[in-house]
């Protein structure tokens, strides 16, 4: 009665897809950041899949320190949209093209 | 324009990269074929059997009757260092979030020198940027 891990694999390619798709063609650095974190979560399901597959939990444990680091990466990223903000007074990843000190 | 409008900016051709990319994934996928999922036990206690991963513990220690532990690799080196890094990133964005006076603006560069002030700005529905000082609230 379990799911065939094809499925899985198809969602998480779907999810990883649309994020894929929003990196490439959205400007807005906070939308940037949202479709990052949607590939991230697309790797997590796999883990999660895979540790069915097998019957170990190891991927499951290793799908939370996942999550982890998508909250360390928001966290730097929102930081890094804040200043971008600040010194563009635009938070279009398009305006800053120039790395100026 | 008084009502939500579709977003039609970006470049939506470099997009079809993202679909061409699933299509090749879901063609990949679809046509390999996987072993039945091993599954887990009936009566496996998966969230004692992770915080047991997570923490080193011996999985047995904490099973009551009836429950059977999930085989699993011990995590607890990886827990710490995920802690450290957590705290990093908390430190790193305090840092960067920092102004060191108010109005005073740190990190890339000044943003008192930008002659785009009037430009639309992207992320408060396109209102004049100087509308609310580019230092950001006082």
């Amino acid at each position: 009665m379990a799911i065939p891990t094809e499925y899985y694999l198809l969602l998480s390619a779907a999810v990883f897809c649309i994020g894929l798709f929003g990196v490439l063609t959205r400007r807005n650095a906070l939308i940037f950041l949202m479709s990052v974190e949607l590939m991230l979560n697309a790797a997590n399901i796999n883990f999660v899949a895979f540790s069915l597959q097998h019957g170990n939990l190891t991927g499951q444990v290793f799908a939370l320190f996942g999550m982890a680091i998508a909250a360390a990466e928001v966290a730097v990223g929102i930081g890094i949209i804040l200043v971008l903000y600040r010194n563009f007074s635009d938070v279009d990843v398009t305006n800053a093209t120039t790395m100026r000190w | 324009m008084n009502k939500p409008q579709l977003n039609t900016e970006g470049n939506y051709v470099a997009g079809l990269a993202a679909v061409a990319l699933f299509t090749v994934f879901a063609l990949v996928f679809l046509t390999t074929s996987f072993p039945v999922p091993a599954g887990f036990p009936d009566g496996a206690a998966i969230t004692k059997s992770l915080g047991a991963a997570m923490f080193d513990i011996a999985p047995g220690a904490i099973m009551d009757d009836g429950e059977t532990a999930v085989p699993a690799e011990g995590f607890l080196v990886a827990f710490l260092v995920i802690g450290v890094l957590l705290d990093a990133a908390l430190d790193g964005a305090v840092m960067l979030a920092k102004r060191e006076d108010a109005g005073e603006n740190v990190g890339l560069g000044t943003g008192s020198d930008d002659t785009d002030t009037d430009a639309a700005v992207a992320a408060d529905g396109g209102k004049p940027a100087d509308a609310e000082g580019t230092g950001g609230e006082k």
